[in-house]
């Protein structure tokens, strides 16, 4: 009966119909195209087709989606393994350590991602401070090869989502009475088995929540992958983007999208059935 | 200075506040399926009941928080039903304060005032009297988070009040305090609402509260009124089982009546026994006799008149009297407190006996 | 802090972390004081990278794109959010025949707000381009600023949402019972309370704009390269102190931010509901 209500939700509107023009829009449209055939220069034709989708099964795209999988894959246990015991040792400092550590973890996530993976471009150069340090200690002869390497890559992928790790974890182990734990060991159980059988299976909402958000960009942030890894093999995102702005091959740059966001929704999904809810990342 | 603050001119045949027939079904919070209630100038009515029984929904309608789906609401004689709460002239004191953290004192509770647009001078004048009535001088600067809980419930009285409304509502307000303050706290809100003069309408879940305070008791369950009266007539003549046992402590013998006298004394059958009580029931009707368990009687003789033969199954110490158990002939158990052992010793044989003047009957069920 | 022992492994995998994590930033801005040409060899101490800096030109187009770009997202989706956080927290309306559509309508706007934070950057970036594309639209500033406003939007949304959800209820409900319409008790409680939000959501939106690669990459035009772009393309290329001394100046800006943004959210803890733990 108070009208009042229903005006008060009208404020959403503008909001609404923006994500709508500038979000909803434009992801039916690449499915639309990831249908259409290609034209010759840039863009598309109205012919329909499902070659752009027969040709994700091609052995190099099967490889680029293997293998961007596989990165994620490792990047996100690689966190989880660093960033597990992080979040566990900062959840239970006391609260003024525990928001200074908490401000520490944010900060890099406020700079620019740019600047830390060029901060491991330093760090790993073939003259650079780790590589003189190894020569000095005599364990390397020559200078190694550090960066432009797999590994590089890796580091550089979990050293940018490291934060998305932490903080869920942190709210997850942060809300966990540790009076469970306690009533865990009362009972009988070593620490180990009191982890294992209660702290972790409680905080698994915010494992998962941590290790989507550091799987799903992983796929996507070709640029750190390039910058450390140089630009050997290819991640998914990478070949978007050339699809998009080298091919100029819009309807399978859309396919290829198509696929990632399937992929996407499926992690996303996943978690959702193992760990429940979304666990506060804001 | 009380007196300053009274509302006068009103009609004194106009009760304060009346309801018809408040219903409501949607929502988050209870139902409300019809309750009718007036409040008149000056009175201190409290709604008793357990959670979920429809108290604070009930208020939040007087207070225009929520709009019933049927009935009305009519403050002095005026339909206030469809009044949004900024219109309506009485004010609340919410369960947790609900003070603006981002104000200090003197300005919660000079807010209503500047709204209202008096004037500057009038408004700090009024801030410090009423800073004065709550007993909190010199702590107009203080931020809310800055008080104690106590403090807080002052500090929300006193905005509540300073717009001089005729009603004031509270919900629960001592609910987040400890025992001693609670107790403390009671007897200033007495004291507040008789310098004032102004209708309180409190909602509580703690009998003594409503037993201590209030002019009128309306007890609530399931979204009805479900006996409306002073803390004596409620206590000596619960209208319910549920009444009866919700105020008090309460012994309720199921028992059918077998003689009515016409002046309300009544003889029943009681699990095999024969016991009097008092109050309006006709023969063969099924009920329960209500027995306070401080009027239960019990001794070794047996005194004229009415007694059951029972035996002292359990005494304990209940901090400051004994409550015991009693198994008395035909199967019944009796709960008895008192300030001694009952002249027994547990295990002895004894006789039971109460008043039945001061043992009314109940129907048997509720009503759902 | 309670009476278990405290376990040795936990300061030495917090220090370790802290140092993994600011090890590079710390040799970045050592660098950009070194003599040295060649970066990641510290020799001596010298301003004039900083110097050379300023003096270059398309550096400083970039930045002053890089800002006007996150002014005029920020302008645009900081009011959107908050008004749509505002919105879609309004009670709905009580009717059941209505209260279903309208968790619908609610549900489906905010699926949609929060859509550009579950995707990866790439898709987002890309579906854009294809729009704009089609559109028709001329690539340059203002595609640029309609593509940060969308990631920006959703950023904004939560943090404003996640305030107005730890309020209060009741003290709005008091403002009205002492005589405040709901725009006037808006103004008077609301909206300070949810200010700090609001402040914090502004600077998440300008750094997350300010650091944006992968969307600037797909909607950039020829004319309009952010600094990201900018950066992104000189380290391809190799690195240069050059880039150090812009890098430790954004660490300074950026360092200064936090510490205000984070002053602004101690205040958050005012208002909240009594007993409702602060879970951002």
């Amino acid at each position: 009966m108070k009208p009042r209500r229903d005006r008060t939700a009208l404020l959403a509107a503008p909001m609404a119909a923006w994500m709508a023009l500038f979000t909803a829009l434009p992801l039916l449209y690449i499915l639309v195209i990831s249908f259409l055939q290609r034209d010759e220069t840039w863009g598309v034709t109205d012919i329909l087709t499902l070659d752009n989708y027969r040709r994700l099964l091609d052995p190099i795209y099967i490889k680029v989606f293997t293998g961007s999988i596989g990165l994620a894959a490792r990047a996100t246990l690689l966190s989880l393994a660093v960033g597990y015991p992080f979040a566990y040792a900062m959840a239970r400092a006391k609260p003024k350590r525990r928001a200074a550590l908490t401000l520490l973890v944010v900060i890099p996530f406020w700079t620019s991602s740019l600047m830390r993976v060029y901060g491991w471009m330093i760090l790993l150069q073939a003259n650079g401070p780790l590589n003189t340090l190894l020569l000095k200690l005599g364990i390397v002869e020559l200078p190694a090869k550090l960066l432009y390497t797999q590994g590089a890559a890796l580091l550089g992928m979990v050293y940018t989502l490291l934060p998305f790790m932490i903080l869920p974890c942190h709210t997850a182990i942060e809300r966990l009475d540790p009076r469970v734990t306690d009533a865990a060991r009362d009972l009988g159980a070593s620490p180990a088995k009191a982890f294992l059988t209660v702290t972790l299976p409680l905080t698994m909402p915010g494992i998962m929540s941590g290790c989507m958000l550091v799987f799903v960009p992983t796929m996507g942030l070709y640029y750190v992958y390039d910058l450390l890894g140089g630009g050997k093999g290819a991640i998914l995102g990478r070949v978007i983007h050339d699809q998009m702005l080298s091919a100029r091959n819009p309807p399978f740059g859309a396919a290829l999208s198509v696929a990632l966001i399937a992929l996407t929704g499926a992690v996303v999904a996943l978690q959702r059935r193992l760990g429940g809810r979304d666990i506060g990342f804001f | 200075m009380g007196s300053g603050l009274l509302r006068e001119g009103w009609d004194a045949a106009i009760p304060l506040l009346e309801l018809f027939d408040i219903r409501k079904d949607f929502g988050e919070g209870d139902v409300l399926r019809g309750v009718s209630l007036t409040v008149e100038p000056g009175e201190f009515l409290t709604l008793l009941g357990p959670s979920g029984c429809g108290k604070t929904t009930l208020l939040r309608v007087i207070a225009g928080l929520e709009t019933p789906e049927a009935g009305r609401v009519l403050l002095e004689g005026r339909d206030i039903t469809a009044l949004p709460p900024e219109k309506r002239g009485v004010n609340t004191v919410f369960q947790n304060y609900a003070l603006f953290p981002h104000m200090n004192v003197q300005r919660n509770i000079a807010y209503g005032l500047r709204l209202r647009g008096e004037k500057r001078a009038a408004i700090r004048e009024q801030v410090e009297r009423m800073l004065r009535l709550v007993r909190l001088e010199g702590y107009g600067r203080r931020m809310p988070s800055q008080l104690s809980g106590g403090q807080r419930q002052r500090v929300a009285i006193a905005r509540a009040v300073a717009l001089k409304p005729a009603l004031l509502l509270l919900d629960e307000p001592l609910g987040a305090l400890d025992l001693q303050l609670r107790r403390a706290m009671q007897l200033e809100l007495k004291r507040i609402q008789k310098d004032l003069g102004v209708a309180f309408v409190y909602v509580t879940h703690d009998q003594e509260e409503a037993i201590n305070m209030s002019d009128r008791i309306a007890v609530m369950r399931a979204g009805r009124v479900e006996q409306l009266g002073t803390p004596e007539e409620i206590y000596e003549r619960p209208a319910t089982r549920f009444a009866a046992r919700f105020i008090g402590q309460t012994n309720l013998i199921p028992a059918e009546v077998v003689e009515a006298s016409g002046h309300g004394e009544l003889t029943l059958r009681a699990a095999g026994v024969t016991v009097p009580a008092c109050g309006g029931a006709a023969v063969g009707d099924k009920v329960s006799v209500c027995v306070r368990m401080e009027r239960v009687r019990c001794g070794a003789a047996r005194p004229d008149g009415f007694a059951l033969r029972a035996r002292l199954a359990e005494t304990r110490y209940a901090g400051g009297f004994l409550r015991s158990t009693l198994e008395v002939e035909g199967g019944l158990t009796l709960e008895a407190i008192g300030q001694d052992a009952l002249g027994s010793r547990v295990g002895e044989e004894c006789f039971v006996w109460w008043d039945p003047a001061l043992a009314p009957v109940v129907p048997a069920e509720d009503a759902a | 802090m309670r009476g278990r022992g405290r376990s040795a492994w936990r300061p030495v995998i917090l220090t370790a972390v802290l140092v993994f994590l600011y090890l590079p930033l710390a040799l970045v801005a050592l660098y950009s004081f070194s003599e040295s040409k060649v970066a990641g060899v510290m020799k001596g101490f010298t301003w004039d990278w900083y110097a050379k800096l300023t003096r270059d030109g398309a550096m400083g187009q970039a930045l002053r794109t890089s800002l006007r770009v996150a002014g005029l997202s920020c302008l645009v989706s900081v009011p959107l959010a908050t008004l749509g956080a505002i919105g879609l927290a309004a009670r709905q309306s009580r009717k059941a025949r209505f209260a279903k559509l309208a968790g619908g309508v609610r549900g489906l706007v905010e699926g949609v707000t929060v859509l550009p934070v579950m995707l990866p950057e790439v898709v987002l970036g890309m579906s854009l381009m294809a729009a704009f594309s089609m559109a028709g639209a001329r690539f340059g500033i203002w595609t640029l600023v309609t593509a940060h406003t969308t990631f920006c939007v959703p950023y904004v949304y939560l943090i404003v949402k996640s305030r107005l959800a730890g309020l209060d209820p009741q003290l709005t409900e008091a403002a009205r019972d002492l005589g405040a319409g709901p725009a006037r008790a808006f103004w008077d409680v609301t909206l300070p309370l949810i200010l700090p939000a609001i402040f914090s959501g502004t600077l998440l939106a300008v750094a997350m704009s300010f650091d944006d690669v992968i969307i600037s990459m797909f909607v950039n035009g020829a004319q309009s390269t952010t600094l990201p772009l900018k950066i992104y393309s000189s380290l391809r290329a190799g690195v240069t102190p050059e880039i150090n001394a812009l890098c430790t100046i954004i660490l300074g800006v950026v360092c200064l931010a936090v510490a205000l943004s984070q002053l602004l959210r101690n205040d958050k803890k005012r208002g909240g509901k009594p007993d409702e733990t602060d879970n951002v």
